[in-house]
């Protein structure tokens, strides 16, 4: 199987996708950082008419919360405006190559009609590594650090 | 003494699999690499992400000022470490889901309260393909890398992977 050939055809849309989290602009920060927390999602799309207006991620929530701004203001002052989005049928090494260069850990995904379809992150391109190539990934051992204490043996 | 091809633990001589991760000690049962990028994968070891120092912190630093150092580096995460033991990592994942809102009335908190322990640690001579299933089955987005005594000599991330892989793609043309 060829890696390469397989980044340049499969489409993102074949990944695990996160399910978008769409809040709208007036969304309080504290608001938002709730729901992330109960959703267990690091990014927060901002939505109106089931368009992508902006993204709030993880990155943003930390560095509000490392200089202990007010949480009660709306996303919408936090949020980095009209960012890099992928289409569904973009392809994997499309979102590879944003990730590295771009230094994004995430990247929205829309449909054909601008509507969020998902966020891929970084760990479901890991993911879809151990899922597709190589033999050696899969056949390594399930569980990490199998370690015997001593060896055995005389 | 026989390196394992995998995860680079040492082995006595005349095992049949490694005592570190239980794969079999020799690589020949698998079928050759098919482009640069499955080499890259299959072949290439750690060390050629060329691992920088982690950045450290000690159990005791505040959280609050762990935060900051997070933000000021422009880094994804700290090692907690005591002298170059690691104990534990500290993320923006863990400040999300464990401070939230409450992180001003916590800054004050050790680290140690929120941190991630005894992560997963690799060796630098353990092969790429090997951190990629490593980072999948935790989730981890960073791995230390230590020596063979566990002392702390680098990290790695996900996207330092990323980047190896779109290097061996260009190459591929």
């Amino acid at each position: 199987m060829n890696v390469r050939l397989n980044l340049d055809t499969e489409t993102v849309d074949q990944c695990e996708l996160d399910a978008p989290l769409c809040l709208s602009r007036q969304t309080t920060v504290a608001d938002a950082l709730g729901q992330m927390k109960e959703a267990n999602s690091a990014t927060v799309l901002i939505c109106k008419d089931e368009k992508v207006l902006g993204i709030f991620t993880e990155r943003d929530a930390l560095k509000l919360l490392a200089t202990g701004a007010s949480f009660d203001v709306p996303l919408e002052e936090c949020m980095t405006p009209d960012p890099v989005i992928l289409h569904a049928q973009d392809k994997v090494g499309k979102a590879i190559h944003l990730m590295v260069e771009g230094g994004y850990r995430r990247l929205p995904i829309v449909d054909d009609n601008g509507k969020p379809a998902g966020v891929i992150k970084m760990e479901a391109i890991m993911h879809y590594l151990v899922e597709h190539f190589p033999t050696v990934i899969h056949t390594l051992p399930p569980e990490p650090h199998q370690t015997t204490e001593s060896r055995e043996g005389a | 003494m026989i390196v394992c091809p995998y995860c680079a633990s040492e082995n006595i001589a005349g095992s049949d699999h490694c005592v570190g991760c239980g794969q079999p000690l020799d690589d020949t049962h698998l079928a050759p690499p098919s482009s640069p990028v499955e080499e890259s994968l299959l072949r290439d070891r750690v060390s050629a992400l060329s691992p920088p120092e982690p950045i450290t912190v000690d159990a005791s630093t505040p959280v609050g000022e762990v935060l900051k150092l997070i933000v000021d580096r422009r880094i994804g995460c700290v090692v907690v470490a005591e002298g170059k033991r690691p104990l534990g990592i500290f993320s923006e994942r863990d400040a999300l889901r464990k401070l939230n809102v409450s992180a001003p009335a916590l800054s004050s908190h050790p680290v140690s309260e929120f941190m991630t322990p005894k992560p997963q640690t690799l060796v630098a001579s353990a092969k790429i393909a090997f951190a990629v299933q490593r980072m999948d089955l935790g989730g981890y987005r960073h791995l230390p890398i230590v020596d063979r005594e566990g002392d702390l000599v680098g990290i790695i991330s996900a996207r330092d992977i990323l980047r190896h892989l779109t290097e061996a793609m260009d190459r591929e043309g």
